[in-house]
């Protein structure tokens, strides 16, 4: 990731990381590289040049409060939201202007803050969509998914079997989606998009909205994927700073559409722009100026 | 759909028998109790359609046939125009274009001397419809919920418009004499022959849905019709199937327009008419849209009712697609094929008989799905 370094990082506004070019952030094993995005809702700029790159095997966690521009950052990423200037580069090709289908297959897989799911699908059939699309078969109209892809996904790696034992949900295959718990439904999404081996997860949110039995068990199957797929590079967003500081290599915390700083978790976490956001400033110190505590 | 006036042309009859494409749509449902699988399925599918034929022809003679000989390509119509509403999850009133349109394609070809005709002509009626629906798809792909209802709308409106006043496929008054043509040295001429004739290509076209359904494409359009956007982020090109599915659902239509054709032997503008779209739509939700068989159950039962009740009074048949379509959104969003489902929930410990579908059928459709 650029600007940080793994003992520090860098703090300022959006035009710290606006003025980062991408010769300077551009490095071996980038997998994905976000040049100068700008995007406006009317008069309010929900992201202001925000330059960004992810290296293979890295996770980047994207800290921020409510309305900071996280998930409008996300849906540019994803292709959801076409920015207003700036560029996306996945694998060196320029995706900007790409459907998020085609980002899919540049490889980009997304997780919702609420999870979208098929409701009415089962889980292996929810599965299976995700497995046929990546393999290009979406087309295919002769051939059942319960023999034929089955066989298919498994000969090339990408059983749906394992996919579902490695996120919990090996019992629930036949279990329609709609009738899942929101914790499970979180699982399916998960499941859904590692069946199809991304070299991206973009993840927002994963642990809103579930219990905290339920956010421990989602941490360590996201501590599970690192070492079962380490090549997998993921960002995340959270408001949960615990999450970033059991998984993420870095954070970026963001402010009114900006990157206001970079670093290492230790860094951010400690960082009083984070203690001033988070807490107020009037929780350090007063003679040192220095955090009052840990946040 | 005219019962009364095809059974006065041909040779008339009493019609009041319990309809068995009905029972035979419905059995092949149940084979995921009985551990057949799909081929067991399709088995089962052909067998009911086969034996309600047989029934009917040697028992009830020239009276239900008649019926019969409606339901047939309703069966395959509203089937084919549910790869629209159920299976992606559009509300299309605009089928009409595509029923009719191989109505009226197969009417002009009737006379015409093509090689296999009797098989021929149906799939370029098909072909014709697939072909009309492309240029809807490029208008109305983007489109969601009650605008793609309102645009499918006012395209087949139009058609209907240009047809009543266009010479060369009769105007007003359409076209007459549409028979079809003989099976290489089988005269289809008998309506027994006939009645063997529509219900092998209803056969044919259900078992082939049955197989598209289970597939990677029916899967997908199952699940863009959950949620068109975690479908794209999957990597589902979600226009470009909407597309194809529009088409497959558009040439499914049009052969079973050329099948009433020549069922009714006379093609009219009417058959434009956008009732005739609300007509298949409430079919697949009768019967149950999110199923394979549940909109030929719901044609069966449909043109049934209309036939037992209503055959003397077209505004009486139109109260009943109102009728049909209220009683539907208010106590069965799951069409008929739930109500087994509903049975089985019941009975287990703790069950209530609720519907196991979202009761907000109407907000559901015309909303069409997430994006």
């Amino acid at each position: 990731m650029s600007g940080g370094t793994a003992g520090g990082g860098t703090a300022g506004g959006g035009t710290t990381s606006g003025s980062i070019t991408s010769g300077d952030i551009t490095g071996p094993g980038t997998v994905m590289e976000v040049r100068k995005v700008r995007k406006a809702f009317g008069s309010v700029q929900a992201v202001a040049e925000v330059s960004m790159t992810v290296a293979a095997g890295q996770v980047v966690g994207l800290l921020g409060p409510n309305g900071a521009g996280k998930s409008t950052l996300f849906g540019i990423m994803a292709g959801e939201l076409p920015p207003d200037s700036g560029s996306i580069l996945v694998g060196g090709h320029n995706v900007t202007s790409w459907d998020p289908w085609k980002r899919r297959r540049a490889g980009i897989g997304r997780t919702f803050q609420v999870p979208r799911t098929f409701e009415r699908l089962t889980v292996s059939d929810h599965i299976a969509v995700a497995v046929a699309a990546d393999l290009g078969n979406t087309f295919c109209g002769w051939r059942s998914v319960d023999r034929w892809l089955t066989r298919r996904a498994l000969a090339k790696d990408r059983g749906i079997i394992p996919v579902l034992e490695m996120t919990g949900l090996a019992d629930l295959g036949s279990r329609v989606v709609g009738s899942l718990s929101f914790g499970e439904r979180k699982r399916v999404e998960i499941a859904a998009v590692l069946a199809q081996r991304p070299g991206i997860l973009l993840m927002d949110e994963p642990t809103a909205g579930i219990s905290a039995a339920e956010a421990v068990g989602l941490v360590e199957l996201l501590e599970a994927i690192r070492t079962e797929r380490p090549e997998l590079a993921i960002v995340l967003t959270s408001h949960d700073m615990d999450v970033f500081f059991r998984l993420a290599d870095e954070v970026l915390l963001m402010l009114r559409g900006s990157i206001a700083l970079r670093g290492a978790p230790d860094y951010v976490r400690t960082h009083e722009t984070t203690i001033d956001t988070y807490l107020g400033s009037g929780t350090r110190d007063r003679r040192t100026g220095k955090p009052d505590g840990d946040v | 759909m005219r019962t009364s006036s095809l059974r006065r042309r041909l040779s008339g009859g009493s019609g009041d028998t319990a309809p068995p494409g009905g029972l035979a749509a419905g059995a092949g449902w149940l084979t995921g109790r009985w551990g057949l699988g799909h081929a067991g399925g399709d088995a089962i599918v052909a067998a009911v359609l086969v034996l309600a034929n047989l029934v009917i022809v040697i028992w009830f003679g020239s009276g239900f046939i008649f019926v019969w000989l409606l339901m047939l390509p309703y069966i395959m119509a509203a089937s084919g125009t549910n790869i629209t509403v159920g299976w992606t999850g559009r509300l299309s009133f605009g089928h009409a274009l595509f029923f009719a349109g191989g109505a009226y394609v197969a009417a002009k070809l009737a006379t015409g001397h093509i090689f296999a005709g009797a098989v021929v002509i149906p799939l370029i009626c098909g072909v014709v419809a697939a072909a009309l629906s492309v240029p809807l798809s490029l208008i109305a792909h983007k489109r969601r919920g009650v605008y793609f209802s309102i645009l499918t709308l006012i395209v087949a409106q139009i058609v209907y418009s240009v047809v009543q006043n266009w010479s060369y496929v009769g105007g007003g008054s359409g076209l007459a004499n549409v028979y079809v043509q003989n099976l290489g040295p089988i005269s289809l001429a008998s309506t027994d022959a006939f009645a063997w004739y529509a219900v092998i290509w209803t056969i044919v076209i259900l078992v082939v849905l049955r197989a598209v359904y289970r597939s990677p494409f029916g899967l997908s359009c199952r699940a863009v019709r959950e949620d068109g956007l975690r479908a794209e982020t999957l990597g589902v090109p979600t226009s470009r199937l909407f597309t194809v599915s529009l088409a497959l659902s558009a040439f499914i239509t049009g052969l079973a327009g050329a099948i009433l054709a020549y069922s009714e032997t006379t093609v009219s503008p009417t058959q434009f008419y956008w009732t005739v779209s609300g007509t298949l739509v409430v079919m697949c939700l009768l019967g149950g849209r999110f199923s394979v068989l549940g909109p030929a159950i719901g044609a069966c039962v449909y043109i049934f009712i209309q036939d037992q009740l209503f055959q003397n009074s077209a505004s009486a048949a139109d109260a009943l697609v109102g009728g049909t379509f209220l009683l539907i959104v208010l106590v069965l969003p799951g069409g008929l094929v739930s109500i087994g489902e509903r049975i089985r929930n019941a009975r287990a410990p703790g069950g209530s008989a609720a519907d196991p579908d979202p009761p907000d059928v109407l907000r559901e459709l015309l909303a069409g799905g997430k994006r």
